[in-house]
């Protein structure tokens, strides 16, 4: 409890800010759950809302707020790591505090752990908060529909890991670079190479298989990774050597057209929806792993250098 | 000057070099790739009039055309990252400026030093403006030659933003928000985070605004003419060819149910023309220029602020 006011009588405004910006989230998340869900509800009943006969019986009425807000929620859990993470320790050695904060700890690792956690278990907290009201809203956004992969990054325990390896992240680049706004750009560079590196990684974390026909068709939640074509003879041939073979067929068979059967079927390879908790599992081991590491790494950097 | 630069580049050094090299490394990629770009395209339109288009696997245009889709590809993100550079480099160079001498308890002896706070803040603050003003102006006309590289080669509402001037002006917009930020706050953090969502929320309304007012200038127009932007298509009906009266979808059905019922047909009702509503590409440099202004009337009332704020508050 002693840290916990401590970070907050040290970070007040970041704390508050971070705060307001995900509960603002979380709030608007669940009211535009709750709203669907009502419309929803209406459906069958002798007064249905105008949208229950549609497949995606959202899209005209809340797309632009569902899409706005899970966009500000893929971009939280990086901006509030690097905002709570970075001046744990810049403020400290920029304020010339840390002259006096290290050598009165037991240990400077323990002054660390004990000045990141009550941080850590806030951000977390927020972030958990945010990241199952947006998995709500994603799931009510799309009723009816097992939503597998659909905006992987934007709900659900992925928010939740990349925050936490943003805030050690922050911590560590703070402690090796020891000034603010250093630290914050470059914690910047390395959210985006996060960023890009986990969007690529994702179909990689269980192997790719055709996805049959349903699946393709009706399980929209399905990773979806490449696409190819199966030509009449069996054979798998790349997606531009099978367009170009297409539209050389069609070009050959002038205005009567082709024979169906002699055209190249497109087949889609991914990874089906079924496989989401295992792709999870994988993600968030790699994750707390990399997180380990960095807070390993923030422990060294705050373990050796110069207090000033 | 060059001791305000000098002093400017020492208190500022990491972030002038991040931001300003950023910047100048995606200047100089968007005119390698508007040179390549302009390269690849001339060398497929001399390859299409040897070597007609053709989907078979041997047509020998099929590299070139590969070539050009994937710079087109590469203009797209440099020209999206040219747009977020003025929030970026703003917010970075302006919010610290006053922020951190407060925050550092440097001011104290700066401002006892300095003739006047307000001669102060202008030897701090006027290097950061030239250095913003100079690189974006060259990040934009790097960017707008790209896009004029890629096809279709025409500017209009579509780049709205992402070349040309409007990325200075823009950015020192941002810078003083930030100033007035970083001045009221006295710390870097708080007025780098109060500078993000306040800028976010006047471009929001900024970009509300240019909408509503793009809405209300536009004009019909028969697409079939050719020449128009249609990356907003506010409306579409039909016009009556004699008496040029105006008819929407819903009151073209219930006249002409049999013309809709056929679904083989064109779908437009016999002595009319489909008309779009849309802004013709000659409003473009007026929004432009409208927002420019918009954008120096808050960048004015920023350094104003600032100034007013520097010379009242507590140096501490």
């Amino acid at each position: 409890m002693r840290a916990l006011l401590l970070a907050w009588r040290l970070q007040r405004f970041e704390l508050a800010f971070v705060a307001i910006v995900c509960i603002g989230l979380t709030a608007a998340a669940a009211w535009l759950t709750l709203d669907m869900r009502a419309i929803l509800a209406r459906c069958g009943t002798p007064d249905p809302a105008s949208a229950c006969g549609s497949m995606y019986m959202f899209q005209d009425t809340h797309a632009g707020n569902v899409g706005l807000v899970q966009l500000v929620a893929g971009l939280a859990p990086f901006a509030a790591g690097l905002v709570l993470g970075v001046p744990i320790v810049t403020r400290e050695v920029e304020g010339r505090t840390a002259l006096i904060a290290w050598p009165m700890a037991r240990s400077r690792r323990r002054w660390l752990v004990w000045r990141t956690i009550p941080v850590a278990l806030v951000t977390l907290g927020l972030v958990a908060a945010l990241a199952i009201a947006a998995d709500q809203m994603t799931r009510a956004y799309l009723p009816g529909i097992d939503i597998g992969f659909l905006e992987y990054h934007t709900r659900g325990l992925p928010l939740v890991m990349r925050s936490a390896v943003m805030l050690v992240a922050g911590v560590a680049i703070g402690a090796l670079v020891g000034r603010l706004l250093p630290a914050l750009l470059i914690g910047i560079g390395l959210s985006i190479a996060i960023w890009a590196g986990l969007t690529v990684a994702l179909p990689h974390w269980a192997p790719s298989m055709e996805l049959i026909e349903d699946e393709e068709m009706f399980a929209p939640g399905a990773l979806a990774t490449s696409v190819a074509y199966r030509l009449p003879d069996g054979r798998v041939v790349s997606f531009e050597e099978g367009s170009a073979l297409t539209e050389a067929i069609h070009e050959d068979a002038g205005e009567g057209g082709p024979d169906p059967a002699e055209l190249p079927r497109t087949i889609r390879y991914g990874i089906a929806d079924a496989r989401y908790p295992e792709v999870l599992i994988r993600e968030t081991a790699a994750l707390g792993a990399a997180t380990a590491a960095l807070g390993a790494l923030a422990a060294l950097a705050v373990h050796r250098r110069r207090p000033e | 000057m060059p001791a305000n630069l000098r002093l400017t580049w020492r208190l500022q050094r990491f972030e002038l070099v991040v931001l300003v090299g950023v910047c100048l490394a995606l200047a100089a990629g968007c005119a390698v790739a508007a040179w390549q770009l302009g390269g690849a395209r001339a060398e497929l339109e001399a390859c299409y009039r040897t070597a007609p288009d053709s989907a078979t696997a041997g047509w020998p245009c099929r590299a070139i055309d590969g070539r050009v889709n994937q710079l087109t590809n590469v203009s797209v993100i440099l020209t999206g990252i040219a747009t977020a550079a003025p929030f970026l480099v703003g917010v970075f160079l302006g919010a610290p400026i006053v922020a951190r001498e407060i925050e550092r308890r440097t001011s104290s002896l700066a401002w006892s030093l300095s003739p006047s706070r307000g001669k102060w803040l202008a030897h701090r603050v006027l290097p950061v403006v030239g250095i913003v003003v100079v690189v974006l102006l060259t990040l934009g006309q790097a960017s707008e030659a790209l896009i004029t590289a890629t096809p279709p080669g025409e500017i209009d509402f579509r780049h709205f933003a992402m070349h040309g001037p409007l990325l200075a002006v823009r950015g020192l917009a941002v810078l003083g928000i930030g100033l007035v930020a970083g001045t009221i706050l006295g710390r870097s953090l708080p007025a780098i985070l109060v500078t993000g969502f306040v800028t976010v929320a006047i471009f929001l309304g900024l970009h509300l605004v240019r909408y509503e007012l793009m809405r209300a200038e536009a004009v019909w127009v028969d697409p079939q003419q050719g020449g128009w932007s249609f990356t907003y298509v506010h409306e579409s009906g039909f016009r009556e060819d004699d008496t040029g009266e105006l008819m929407g979808f819903e009151e073209a059905f219930d006249r002409y149910p049999e013309v809709f019922a056929d679904e083989q047909g064109d779908q437009i009702p016999p002595g009319t023309t489909m008309v779009f509503r849309v802004n013709p590409p000659e409003q473009y440099p007026g929004f432009v220029l409208r927002e420019a202004a918009a954008l120096a009337v808050i960048g004015a009332a920023a350094g104003g602020l600032t100034l007013g704020v520097v010379r009242v508050r507590r140096p501490t």
